[in-house]
């Protein structure tokens, strides 16, 4: 068989599937039952939040100081480089398969992308927090040569605007999703390969004009693994000692950077497409269009992320109105209440393809050019599908993650609101923001009850 | 910020009532495997109906012993039928996929990775048995078009 005979075969094309091009099933459609369910603990939490809990703004007390050598350990040049060359050398191991590799699904650069650092970045984000700067591998490039050219990393030829903000990495970041879920062929060497490269060219070129700084602005996956890093437990306190603390707190220290509300929001609507551009409403009405699809999908995919960013906007403007806030900087001051929302989206989405698809990662990686070698023992072994036997566990984890996501918004926002508000302003403020969160918690629910 | 107290007050109680409620729902959908009897929409099971041409021997082993779901694609003048329906399956049940075309195509079963190749007016037909839980697309390869979805549980 030749090659391309090989890859029609192999490849069940990426024109309307998404990240199924890779794995090819995606779980069942959650029970009705769970869809009320979810939908009725969300609604009666919210106002269960707004009516009966606290009145006054609370601060956390306990928190574990880890004291001077644990946080010396962790910023000791030692751990620092041993897991930048972690990072290193996988991206170098992927990128070998990436460039001498065949255009086959069994490249493991598509798992590794799409699977592995897309949903991966979440998990390893919630447990170790900020590692992200570290293994960024194109971060350590260009430390490596700083160091080699005895530069300052931070310094900059040109010096980047504050109001820049995070909005170049929100651009990466659409451009990621356009990827992953519209892009035709999006699952070949050719357009990866592509997406990558322009990626680190603007990374690099931009960190050569900005200094390192630049990747902080411009990173979509370390702005996407930096902000769920805040619902992790480890923080730092003024003078950088490390330590424990509740994820909540440490969320309510989200700096809102310029350009975070539309991150958040591509993050949060094009989760929302995914589900909802699988349903068979969605197959049948455009598949015999006459539009073609990659314009279908575009426009789809940007509707989702535009219904997220008005109706969030439009609650922080009613909630505006209704305190009678001067110079309305609510947008900002209520986004870090959209990140457990996020996280309950992309958990319901993707945990099982994480499972599943993450474990093939590891098993085509043992054979990265497709020549029959098998370098770490892997090959022969197959996908642990056992997960699968269990549906009623999946609908619930992810009916769970979704409506926990949502109770921890509406704690986040409505600690804020009195933080911020008078008493009774704080009490009518919140109500269009727990508003816009039910309705993205019910329309959550219904995408994964779709069929 | 609220941490311990919003644990106490509202967290526990609101954990307590969703655990409840996903428990109670999570214990009725673990029962949906039917091992028998499927639901399949009509317009799915429609047998491939082209008696008219000559029927040379099909390349694939055609399906000899009775399937449990049986799912009929047709590819014609560009359009591929059924068109996105959602075909249920139990677990364990064995699956009969045929498909005819006017041109060359084929036609994929994501997931458990069948395919069937199709030259222009020849049925062909495969079968396998749905041992995997979850909804698995059956799509045109060449013009990317989704026919049906199993819906195995």
């Amino acid at each position: 068989m030749t090659a391309a005979a090989a890859t029609a075969v192999s490849r069940p094309v990426g024109a309307l599937v998404p990240l199924h091009g890779i794995g090819g099933r995606q779980d069942l459609p959650l029970p009705f039952e769970l869809v009320v369910a979810g939908a009725a603990t969300a609604v009666v939490a919210s106002f269960l939040v707004l009516g009966l809990a606290w009145k006054t703004p609370r601060e956390a007390r306990r928190e574990l100081r880890l004291g001077v050598t644990a946080t010396r350990i962790v910023d000791s040049a030692t751990l620092r480089w041993t897991v930048r060359g972690l990072g290193l050398a996988v991206a170098a191991f992927m990128a070998l398969a990436l460039l001498f590799g065949q255009d086959l699904l069994t490249n493991p650069i598509f798992g590794f992308v799409y699977v592995w650092v897309w949903v991966g970045l979440v998990p390893v984000s919630l447990l170790l927090g900020p590692v992200w700067r570290t293994l960024n591998p194109i971060r350590t490039v260009h430390l490596l040569a700083c160091r080699l050219l005895r530069t300052n990393p931070d310094q900059s030829t040109v010096l980047l605007p504050s109001r820049v903000g995070r909005w170049p990495a929100a651009v990466g970041l659409l451009s990621f999703v356009w990827l992953e879920l519209v892009a035709p062929e999006r699952v070949t060497i050719p357009i990866v390969l592509l997406w990558l490269a322009l990626y680190i060219v603007i990374l690099l070129f931009g960190s050569v004009m900005f200094g390192q700084h630049w990747f902080s602005a411009a990173d979509p996956f370390e702005a996407y693994a930096l902000t769920m890093a805040k619902l992790s437990p480890w923080g730092r306190d003024a003078g950088g000692e490390l330590m424990l603390r509740s994820p909540l707190t440490n969320l309510a220290t989200f700096i809102p950077q310029p350009g975070m509300v539309v991150f958040l929001s591509v993050l949060i609507g094009s989760t929302g497409y995914d589900g909802f551009s699988n349903s068979g409403l969605w197959v049948r009405s455009t598949q015999d269009s006459v539009i073609p699809g990659v314009l279908i999908s575009t426009l789809g995919l940007l509707a989702f992320i535009a219904a997220v960013l008005t109706t969030y906007l439009a609650a922080c403007w009613a909630a505006c109105r209704l305190t009678n806030t001067p110079g309305c900087a609510l947008p900002g001051l209520f986004l870090h209440s959209l990140v457990p929302i996020a996280l309950g989206y992309v958990t319901a989405h993707y945990l099982t393809l994480l499972i599943l698809e993450g474990q093939r990662v590891l098993i085509t990686s043992s054979d990265p050019l497709s020549r029959g070698w098998d370098l770490f023992g892997t090959t022969e072994r197959g996908v642990d599908a056992s997960i699968t036997n269990y549906p009623g566990l999946i609908g619930s984890i992810q009916a769970g993650a979704v409506v926990a996501g949502h109770i921890l918004g509406v704690v986040l926002a409505h600690n804020r609101a009195i933080e911020l508000f008078p008493r009774r302003a704080a009490l009518i403020g919140q109500i269009p923001l727990l508003l816009v969160m039910v309705g993205y918690t019910v329309g959550a629910l219904l995408l994964l009850f779709a069929e | 910020m609220p941490t311990q107290w919003v644990m106490k007050r509202l967290g526990r109680r609101a954990a307590a009532a969703l655990l409840l409620v996903l428990a109670t729902t999570g214990c009725t959908t673990a029962e949906v495997a039917q091992p028998t009897g499927s639901t399949v929409p009509s317009s799915a099971l429609t047998p491939p109906a082209d008696s008219s041409g000559p029927q040379p021997p099909s390349p694939s082993p055609a399906p000899s012993a009775p399937s449990d779901v049986t799912v009929a694609v047709t590819i014609a003048a560009g359009r591929v039928t059924p068109s996105g329906a959602n075909v249920r399956v139990g677990i364990g049940q064995t699956v009969a996929v045929s498909a005819t075309s006017d041109v060359a195509e084929s036609l994929h079963i994501h997931g458990y990775d069948k395919t069937l190749n199709l030259t222009p007016g020849q049925p062909t037909a495969l079968t396998f048995v749905a041992d995997q839980r979850g909804v698995f697309e059956i799509e045109t390869h060449e013009s990317g078009k989704l026919a049906a979805k199993l819906i195995v549980s």
